[in-house]
């Protein structure tokens, strides 16, 4: 099963739409599989718009979680992050989202993303079993820190 | 500046608010009590700074300055800066048996989902475990009797690599037990053989052979590359050598020994705080005490039991599931149909497996073991005591082997005394006769030799090879065993 053929999630609950290019969805895919068994992370740039986002750009960030952790952990460094997103902003685009992998468990935020998690930004999830991405979902925390819902996600050629 | 993720909940949105203060810790609360929606993501229950949210001042994290009592100018940048964090929810098991086996780049393929389909559906193994059983890499030292049934049945349990050491080629007597061979394999490399019907097995298996004797020159360099050891052996100078091999290296030594009716099984592996071989056999049996497979018979069925204990124990070491049976010696008696349990102790003092072991480096397990290349005693030849006889020489026959085995082929005209009965019989012998004793191959017959010169008997000599030797040289119409 290649990239293009991956599931994608087609769950909506909420009123919110992360919009992504097909090559960004190929480049979180390698990515994921490329660091397969252990979790990938990376930051969404693009524009917030009315009710949706509009990625048009994909960075890879290294997994500064210790290494034995790494199959079911991920952190971003915030000097990264930082730094990425000072060189982002400069050019006039903003940190939409985040995506991450989960290696060998289903596309959907654990515990540990909710309470790690950050408003506003889409949280896409990359399920990676046997080196193979198979379902993408994305998701936004609720305002209260609740949890976690759907998100309505568009692939654009 | 605030983060894009935080803008929303700023009063108009804005990237950067403007406050000032004495600290951080003030910069911090006048900013929250102008944007009252942004507290919920910055500030626990408690009032604490959420662990996801770094507070930057000037590029420097607050947490390398003074924390949030950090003093600030006018003109300085605090930076609320996220830390992103997360992961899935799946708490691995980590299988501290071989702790290494899941950054190996392996994975179950979907075309052999079906192959496995059994074991997938095992919670206790599942995708993981395949793929650790896939990672893994067990060496079997010796496909005989043992390492006929657990070879099999690792390779089609999915094990990734299998490697075999065994210099020895099929013979008949084999095959009543080691169910690797068929009747035209006989004269065959068993490692060769092994591999072919391994790969019938399971194809996606690698093989290694090695066709070479386990010696203190090669072990470590072979085990080195393997996560588990199955000790398949049947004499004593290969279990202290892999025995040692196994705790210098830290690897886990899957053991067992089978005797006619009786089959032992246990896994030695002090790394993990069990007892070592040495901690149960400090010394090995005097030479000639304990009889081989070869010497001493085996039945047949009793590997097949015996190696898949092992091959079972292999297995959960490779899902790292269940209880070993570390510090446990399991001991099956098929004539009762018993399995009794008995502790192992590891000992304190062990000279390989202690803190302060003596034993640091592979020794010479032949002389360990006090086994004598060959008796140094005087010997004839098949031929030759056939010549002899033929040319009419008085020369009285010996037979130092067990009733039954003289019930099976014996040389006409020989006396039987087994071997254990010699000194109390030994009256029944003339010193002034020349004697040649022989046995099944010749090894009870060289220290029945030796005992006789020892007692005066000057015309004693030993048959060499047997009556083995003198059926397949001598008298063929004799039968074998």
């Amino acid at each position: 099963m290649d990239a293009d053929s991956a599931r994608l999630g087609t769950d909506i609950n909420s009123e919110t739409e992360v919009i992504l290019l097909e090559e960004i969805v190929s480049e979180m895919h390698a990515h994921a599989i490329q660091t397969y068994p252990e979790e990938c992370c990376g930051l969404l740039l693009g524009h917030f718009e009315e009710r949706s986002k509009m990625v048009t750009e994909s960075r890879r960030m290294g997994n500064a979680f210790v290494k034995e952790e790494r199959y079911h952990r991920y952190t971003i460094d915030p000097k990264e992050f930082l730094s990425v997103e000072t060189e982002a902003e400069a050019r006039g685009l903003e940190v939409v989202g985040i995506y991450h992998s989960h290696p060998n468990a289903p596309a959907k935020p654990s515990q540990f993303d909710t309470s790690h998690a950050w408003p506003a930004l889409s949280y896409v999830v990359i399920e990676v079993r046997n080196a193979q991405a198979i379902d993408t979902r994305s998701w936004i925390l609720k305002d209260d820190r609740s949890e976690f819902v759907s998100e309505k996600m568009t692939i654009r050629k | 500046m605030i983060p894009t993720a935080l803008r929303q909940y700023t009063e108009g949105s804005k990237p950067q608010i403007e406050v000032s203060a004495d600290t951080v810790s003030q910069a911090l609360s006048k900013l929250l009590s102008d944007n009252k929606k942004l507290a919920v993501h910055i500030f626990d229950e408690n009032g604490k700074l959420r662990n996801f949210v770094n507070i930057f001042l000037n590029n420097e994290d607050i947490r390398h300055l003074e924390g949030e009592e950090t003093k600030v100018k006018e003109s300085d940048t605090i930076r609320i800066v996220p830390a992103i964090a997360g992961g899935s929810f799946t708490e691995k098991h980590e299988n501290k048996y071989i702790p290494d086996i899941d950054d190996r780049r392996v994975s179950i393929n979907p075309r052999e989902y079906r192959r496995y389909g059994r074991h997938l559906i095992i919670p206790e193994v599942g995708m993981e475990g395949q793929r650790r059983l896939k990672a893994a890499k067990v060496l079997v030292i010796g496909t005989g009797g043992l390492g006929s049934p657990s070879s099999l049945y690792l390779a089609a349990a999915g094990v990734g690599t299998l490697g075999l050491i065994d210099f020895d080629v099929v013979d008949e007597t084999n095959l009543h037990r080691q169910i690797l061979y068929t009747e035209k394999d006989v004269g065959r490399s068993k490692v060769q053989t092994a591999k072919e019907r391994l790969q019938l097995a399971n194809p996606n298996t690698q093989i290694k052979t090695y066709e070479e004797p386990l010696s203190s020159g090669n072990a470590l360099e072979i085990f080195k590359g393997y996560d588990v050891i199955v000790d398949g052996t049947d004499n004593f100078p290969t279990r202290y050598l892999t025995n040692d091999a196994c705790v210098m290296l830290g690897k886990p030594n899957v053991y067992a020994s089978i005797f006619r009716f009786e089959g032992q099984a246990t896994v030695f592996h002090p790394k993990v705080g069990g007892p070592c071989y040495r901690c149960l056999y400090p010394k090995p049996p005097p030479p000639g005490l304990v009889p081989s497979c070869a010497e001493g018979g085996v039945l047949g069925v009793l590997p097949g039991l015996v190696g898949l204990l092992q091959a079972t124990e292999t297995v959960k070491l490779i899902l790292g599931t269940g209880d070993p049976l570390i510090g446990r010696l399991l001991v099956y008696d098929a004539l009762s149909m018993t399995f009794e349990e008995l502790k192992i102790r590891k000992n304190p003092k062990c000279p390989v497996c202690s803190e302060n072991p003596e034993i640091t480096k592979l020794i010479d397990y032949e002389a360990f073991c006090g086994i004598q290349k060959e008796p140094d005693v005087a010997s004839v030849l098949p031929l030759q005591l056939s010549q002899e006889l033929k040319e009419g020489r008085e020369v009285k026959l010996l037979d130092v082997r067990e009733p039954h085995e003289w019930d099976i082929v014996h040389i006409n005209g020989s006396k039987l005394i087994p071997l254990r009965d010699l000194p109390e019989r030994v009256n029944e012998l003339d010193s002034a006769d020349e004697i040649v004793v022989y046995c099944h191959t010749g090894g009870r017959s060289a220290r029945a030799t030796d005992f006789l010169r020892g007692l005066g008997y000057k015309k004693v000599r030993n048959l060499e090879g047997g009556v083995e030797a003198w059926a397949t040289e001598v008298d063929t119409s004799l039968p074998r065993y």
